[in-house]
């Protein structure tokens, strides 16, 4: 089989994303860990365009962007699917998977600012998570039904990550009693094997990230 | 039969995206309703439909709702298997359309609006960065086809052809209301050579806006300091 390897930070919500899938999947991979302060030639030769992490290298051959990636990954090792079978249901998928790319901006958003565009971001991510709670799950134990899919890591990223960077910010947006759907999910998400095994410590993350935050405001 | 393989498009003349899916409908040659919604008073079944975003296009597929332009695109692919593939198979190839689709949305599309919505400084600015992105997707396609354009006429045209069909066909008006030549064929000849031959199909002219209507749809909205939006 063509080597697989993965271009990251252990810092980075889309890493992990890439990470969950090729571990539901069953498929070995070698993690390159980059120093985004100063990143690898080949990541630089790999992603070109937004010189961002992830990047997955399939026999040579990279593809970038966490939602391309895990659909690539989708439809190149079908065992274990991740996306429902029929295209209606699919199309729907993925409607969340870009709703969860347009809007999670918000949370990175939130993370790196202060003051009043702290406060609008905060506004923002509170809409996305009122839209998701509201329209996005309905009763299902996952969004992809009754086992995870691609639209639980797409949103089981940005919510174990909104829950750490809340604190650093001193923001609570996420309660339980304003999104007990979401609340729910996200426990059952984190229950899920491979991704208890393949989540960044909370403590060590919150450590590790509000250093970052600190950096992001001295250098601004 | 009533009711099997009923579709219905919500759209609206000048959006770009809603053009993305009346192409798509017509290179499948699937048949359709087409609904015209007025953005300023969206019906009642457009809002049932997509609740989210309230937007167009919406395409409804035997009752049952799909939104957003691209998603549908592969809705469109996926459903009705029949005729040319607006994508290909394999999932390399699918992930380098999926990435510039990506591109064009949310790097192209974003600087462009930044571009109508500024004045000054800003709007200099804008300008710089639209010409980046640019830049960047001509070198892009240039890779992605290395062997230039290949023929393209109603019966082959896939994914990347509508997008850019949807996006540049109607240069000429853009240029008009903004005075500015984005589409270049000095800094971007695959891009311009593509929609030039893009456009002579007739598949395409019947469904991209007149350009007369579309200049002053344009200019009202620039007059007015209106901002598209679906």
């Amino acid at each position: 089989m063509a080597e697989v390897k993965l271009h990251g930070t252990l810092l980075s919500p889309f890493v992990y994303r890439v990470i969950w899938a090729l571990k539901l999947k069953g498929v070995p991979y070698e993690f390159v860990a980059e120093d985004l302060s100063n990143k690898s030639a080949l990541l630089l030769k790999h992603n070109p365009v937004h010189k961002k992490i992830p990047v997955l290298v399939h026999g040579g051959k990279p593809v970038c962007e966490s939602m391309v990636i895990l659909e690539y990954i989708e439809e190149t090792w079908p065992q274990n699917p991740l996306m429902p079978n029929n295209p209606h249901d699919r199309a729907l998928a993925r409607f969340w998977i870009k709703f969860a790319e347009d809007k999670g901006v918000a949370v990175w958003k939130m993370f790196r600012s202060t003051g009043q565009e702290l406060q609008n971001t905060m506004k923002e991510a509170l809409e996305m998570l009122q839209t998701v709670e509201e329209h996005g799950l309905g009763e299902k134990k996952f969004f992809n039904g009754d086992n995870i899919g691609l639209v639980d890591l797409a949103f089981g990223s940005i919510v174990y990550w909104l829950q750490v960077i809340e604190d650093i910010v001193g923001a609570k947006l996420f309660e339980s009693h304003k999104f007990p759907r979401l609340h729910a999910w996200i426990e059952t998400f984190k229950q899920v094997p491979v991704i208890e095994e393949n989540l960044p410590n909370r403590d060590e993350l919150l450590v590790a990230l509000k250093l970052r935050r600190e950096q992001l405001m001295a250098s601004a | 039969m009533e009711g099997e393989n009923e579709v219905k498009l919500h759209g609206m003349w000048a959006s770009t995206y809603s053009k993305r899916v009346e192409l798509a409908l017509k290179v499948k040659g699937i048949p359709y309703e087409y609904i015209e919604e007025d953005l300023r008073n969206k019906s009642p079944l457009l809002l049932q439909y997509n609740p989210v975003y309230k937007k167009v296009p919406v395409l409804v597929h035997n009752g049952k709702p799909i939104a957003e332009s691209y998603i549908i695109l592969e809705y469109i692919d996926e459903t009705w298997q029949n005729g040319p593939r607006l994508l290909p198979q394999d999932p390399y190839q699918r992930a380098q359309i999926r990435f510039w689709a990506s591109f064009i949305q949310q790097q192209l599309f974003g600087s462009f609006y930044k571009l109508i919505s500024s004045n000054g400084e800003e709007q200099e600015k804008a300008v710089e960065e639209v010409f980046e992105k640019m830049n960047v997707l001509e070198k892009g396609m240039k890779e992605l086809l290395p062997e230039g354009v290949p023929e393209v006429d109603g019966n082959n045209s896939g994914v990347l052809d509508i997008l850019v069909t949807a996006t540049f066909g109607p240069y000429k008006a853009h240029e008009e209301v903004f005075g500015l030549k984005v589409l270049d064929p000095e800094k971007y000849p695959l891009l311009f050579s593509w929609v030039q031959k893009l456009n002579e199909i007739p598949l395409v002219k019947g469904v991209l806006p007149p350009h007369d209507k579309l200049v002053a749809l344009l200019q009202f909205m620039k007059q007015n300091g209106l901002k598209p939006s679906s």
